[in-house]
């Protein structure tokens, strides 16, 4: 049983949830705090899966209380229900919370992301490792991507097309904007994936304030020397990806989706040399039995990415693991994470190759297309080797 | 002015010695007109002489009129004749009084003979001469002296006793008489001479006066010319300017003046403006009440008064008026004022106020969104909850209405017993009997909430307000505090001490604008004292009626305000805090709502440590038939 603790200044939006969440009363066990002291007196006694809070309240306001809770049970999934949707509100949120709701907050909605939260804790089972992706306030950016945000967002006259033009290259910002625009109070009813509509959706006030002052992007400084994969290989393998998984579909929509999901999918590489630097040479790609793809789906998920995005991440090496009935985003980026790593070349072995799920394809009768896809891949690795 | 220049013909000595001449020539013509007279006594008394010393004469027998009767009259009108004509042909004229001097001198002579050469006669030569000189002409004299001298000369020889009175004159008697005319000459040619200068010295600061009056003349002329200008001047100035100048009658409240212009700004002719009544017939209804005590307003010297006056067109112009109470020339007293059409001004500021109205109505928009979405939430939830529960419930009921059913027919198993106490159980029955009620009456207040909400925002904007219209201020207020909770609930308490208030006539959106921006200010205040504790401020607000007046008291527990800017809370754009969380309008648009819109007053009494009051004073009503009397 999940434990989710909710906190607010009024009593009836206790009682509203608990009634809303009553019908979850078998799999949920439910917690009711009226205010920060009393929130922090209930985690004193056990640990919760879940804590939802309000923002604005009188003493500790939901700021504060979050804080505490991100560095003393990091494992707890931090998801705000607010009334006040202004931007200082949220600025102030971003860095403690995970999710970002707004009241009125529909019960489906609401119900769909405890139930979310709850479940990502599955794909990660090392409470440690949870800890300390939960921790996560943002990933690291190339040096020259984030200068490059930077010098864009100094100038007044910044267009929309610059700026997503530099995003699209960084997982990490990439992933930041995501969460923004998916949360609740920024983004359009339905979620987004588009890197495009992110900018035009959040503007670029609104990014110039997350560059400049909330800091909501960072530059890794130094590779770390534990470092297998060199930091800008990476980078240029996510965005690679993304070129070729976009190519993989003729509708734009599904194209603009392959290119997020592939840029990201590798994030987990990203969060597990944040978290776990020194278990990092020793296995790459697993810790405690966890892969890097599932460590990239938990930290999206956390911070509230579309479902179709998460899942992708998680999969992209066991395409047959999701839910996908035809050729999907799960399999276009597996194909497409492979293909690039082929045309590349084996890097000296800096990377291990990932592998085409052949079964899968052939499931999905695609298989045949493979050879139109390898040269797809030839093409933007060629493209890429001539721009830089 | 006199020039003391060495050349003889200067302007200034023609100008004398015009003048001089001119004054001459006046006296000599005076001097003529007067030896008509001597001519014509001379031959009156010449023949009264004749006729008293020897009226006839005796040849032998016979008397017949003496020969000096028909001399006295015929030769003495002949000698008088041509003086007198030359006189009044020629006046003035030198031929004419040399003429005068002959006859004068033939006159002695004639005398002379007439009296047999009688000393005393002889005198008459020397007061002749002396009358001549009255002349001021020394020339006069030579043919006077030549004629008396040529006289006794010949007369002497050939007529002795005619001239000396005696047959045989000793030879020298010519000389001693030539002697004494001789003397008089000399001493009255010195005294014409002197006469003459003394007459020209006269001349000297006549012209010189003359002169002066020319060029005081000239001075007032340019004078005179430019006062017209300058009249001119201000004239134009003041009634060609959109400034309309006035003067009314305090008293009758009547215009006893108005400017020309005022017709081009208004529409009614000048007579219009100075009917009775006008100023009260034509001012806005909210603004009637000024009109009367417009001199009171005034009484210390100035005041500055803004009414609407309704144009011939019919619409409204906002003027200014800067007024003087001052007592005209009989002493009564008189406001004069300037009437500046001020409706772009206004019309800006309205736009300025309905501008930081929508300010605070946007900042106040994310507390209010906050205070509807939490009821929102909650009503939602609960909606949820009894909606499922309906649902288990109606189930349930499937059960039962299934059991009553097979209850009538007997066939009642102890498995259908045993479902329905599972399912009851399953579904926590007693929670969800307990809870639903509980979940309609959150969610019923939930909607009361935003009801509340919702009313009070309009209430607080009455953004359809045009004219001032009867509101209950308790009400209004009570209202401004439900929107604005968000910006004082998590710092202060607020207490309400509501008196009982008549209806006051007022904009009451503005009115409720001023309380908020206080409120809002008084939160902001406790904010800043309480920060970084745990601990909440007060806000209180009290209402009262008293007299005419309603009275607002606004009092926080908030740092007060410090000495040195208490004068400057009110100007517009003055603010303390940082940027984001006010534009400095707030007082100032209060201020002008409750001053120059109500006519009330905006004071304040702070104490720093301990806080701040404010007091709104409002006029309860105003009726237009009282301000008219």
């Amino acid at each position: 049983m999940k434990r989710v603790l909710f906190v607010d200044d009024e009593q009836n939006i206790l009682d509203g949830l608990r009634n809303l969440l009553w019908k979850y009363r078998r799999k949920l066990d439910m917690a009711f705090a009226r205010g920060g002291e009393a929130a922090l007196e209930q985690l004193a006694e056990g640990p919760f899966d879940v804590i939802v809070s309000d923002m604005r309240m009188p003493g500790m306001d939901g700021a504060t209380l979050l804080q505490k809770v991100k560095q003393e049970y990091p494992d707890t999934v931090r998801i705000v229900l607010s009334g006040h949707a202004e931007r200082e509100t949220i600025f102030r949120a971003l860095p403690v919370s995970h999710q970002f709701l707004s009241k009125p907050c529909g019960a489906e909605k609401l119900c769909n992301v405890i139930e979310q939260a709850c479940r990502l804790r599955e794909l990660v089972s090392d409470e440690s490792l949870r800890k300390a992706v939960g921790g996560i306030e943002k990933l690291p950016s190339l040096q020259t991507t984030y200068h490059e945000l930077m010098h864009a967002m100094a100038q007044p006259d910044a267009s929309a097309q610059t700026v997503a033009g530099i995003v699209q290259k960084d997982p990490a910002m990439c992933a930041k904007l995501m969460q923004l625009v998916n949360s609740a109070c920024f983004g359009p009813m339905k979620s987004v994936t588009r890197i495009d509509q992110a900018v035009d959706y959040l503007g670029l006030e609104l990014i110039r304030n997350l560059a400049l002052t909330v800091n909501a992007f960072a530059s890794l400084e130094q590779t770390p020397s534990s470092s297998v994969v060199s930091f800008e290989a990476q980078q240029q393998h996510s965005f690679l990806t993304a070129k070729v998984a976009s190519r993989l579909f003729p509708d734009p929509q599904k194209a603009q989706d392959a290119f997020t999901a592939g840029l990201l999918h590798d994030v987990g590489n990203m969060a597990l040399e944040l978290c776990v630097p020194e278990r990092f040479p020793v296995c790459p790609d697993q810790v405690g039995g966890t892969t890097h793809a599932e460590v990239g789906a938990y930290l999206l998920g956390l911070w509230g990415l579309p479902y179709p995005i998460v899942e992708t991440v998680a999969y992209h090496h066991y395409p047959a693991g999701a839910a996908e009935t035809t050729f999907d985003l799960p399999s276009a980026i597996n194909v497409a994470d492979a293909l690039v790593d082929q045309a590349m070349g084996n890097n000296a072995g800096q990377r291990e190759n990932s592998e085409i799920d052949m079964e899968r394809l052939t499931a999905l009768n695609v298989a045949s297309r493979i050879p139109e896809w390898s040269a797809i891949a030839a093409e933007e690795v060629e493209l890429w080797g001539r721009r830089n | 002015m006199r020039q003391q220049s060495s050349e003889p013909k200067s302007d200034f000595d023609v100008r004398v010695e015009r003048l001089f001449q001119q004054n001459m020539n006046a006296h000599r013509v005076r001097a003529d007109r007067v030896f008509v007279y001597v001519m014509a006594g001379q031959w009156i008394f010449g023949i009264i002489l004749a006729l008293v010393l020897s009226p006839s004469t005796w040849a032998g027998k016979v008397q017949t009129t003496h020969v000096h009767v028909y001399t006295a009259v015929f030769l003495g009108g002949l000698i008088s004749a041509l003086p007198i004509a030359l006189t009044f042909l020629r006046p003035g004229a030198p031929v004419t009084r040399h003429t005068i001097a002959v006859a004068q001198m033939l006159w002695s002579a004639l005398l002379i003979h007439l009296t047999g050469g009688r000393i005393e006669t002889h005198f008459h030569v020397f007061g002749s001469l002396a009358f001549l000189a009255f002349y001021y002409d020394w020339m006069v004299l030579i043919p006077a002296t030549v004629t008396v001298a040529a006289d006794h000369f010949f007369r002497g020889l050939l007529w002795p006793e005619s001239v000396y009175g005696i047959t045989n004159p000793e030879w020298w008697r010519f000389l001693e008489h030539a002697f004494w005319v001789v003397f008089e000459d000399i001493v009255l040619i010195m005294y014409v001479l002197r006469g003459l200068e003394q007459s020209r010295a006269i001349s000297r600061p006549q012209v010189e006066l003359e002169i002066l009056n020319t060029s005081i003349e000239h001075q007032v002329q340019e004078r005179t010319r430019e006062l017209a200008a300058s009249r001119e001047q201000y004239r134009s100035l003041l009634e060609t300017t959109l400034a309309v100048p006035w003067e009314l009658d305090p008293d009758l409240v009547r215009f006893t003046y108005v400017g020309p212009q005022a017709e081009g700004s208004f529409g009614y002719p000048a007579n219009d403006w100075l009917g009775d009544g006008f100023l009260v017939d034509h001012v806005h209804s909210d603004d009637r009440s000024l009109i009367p005590n417009l001199g009171k307003m005034a009484q210390n010297g100035k005041a500055e008064v803004e009414f609407r006056l309704r144009a011939q067109e019919g619409h409204w112009i906002w003027v200014r008026n800067i007024i003087n109470l001052v007592n005209d020339a009989n002493g009564k007293p008189v406001l004069r004022g300037i009437m500046l059409d001020i409706t772009e001004r206004r019309t800006l500021e309205t736009e300025l106020a309905q501008a930081q109205k929508l300010e605070s109505v946007g900042r106040l928009a994310s507390g209010v969104a906050h205070e509807i979405n939490t009821p929102i939430q909650f009503v939602g939830d609960s909606v949820h909850f009894v909606r499922d529960t309906v649902k288990d419930l109606s189930g349930l009921l499937g059960k039962y209405q299934t059991l009553n059913e097979s209850f009538s027919s007997g066939k009642v198993s102890a498995q259908m017993m045993a479902e329905i106490a599972e399912e009851e159980q399953d579904m926590d029955l007693p929670f969800l009997l307990e809870e639903t009620p509980k979940a309609l009456d959150r969610a019923l207040e939930g909607l009361d909430r935003v009801a509340v909400i919702v009313r009070s925002m309009k209430e607080f904007a009455h953004p359809d307000q045009k004219e001032k219209t009867a509101a209950n201020l308790n009400q209004a207020i009570a209202s401004t505090l439900t929107i604005a909770s968000n910006e004082y609930k998590y710092v202060a308490e607020v207490e309400t001490d509501f008196g009982e208030l008549p209806l006051v006539r007022c904009h009451v959106g503005e009115i409720n604008q001023a309380v908020l921006n206080i409120v809002v200010n008084a939160a902001h205040a406790i904010a800043d004292s309480i920060k970084g504790s745990d601990a909440k401020g007060r806000i209180r607000l009290k209402t009262r009626h008293d007299g005419n007046q309603v009275v607002i008291a606004i009092a926080d527990t908030g740092g007060g305000i410090p000495d040195d800017i208490r004068d400057k809370i009110f100007d517009p754009f003055f603010t303390t805090k940082e940027v984001g969380r006010g534009t400095g309008q707030g007082l100032a648009i209060a201020r002008s709502v409750v001053v120059d819109k109500h006519g009330g007053t905006l004071e304040f009494h702070t104490e720093v440590g301990q806080g701040t009051t404010f007091f709104i004073r409002l006029p309860i009503d105003f009726k237009p038939s009282e301000a008219v009397a």
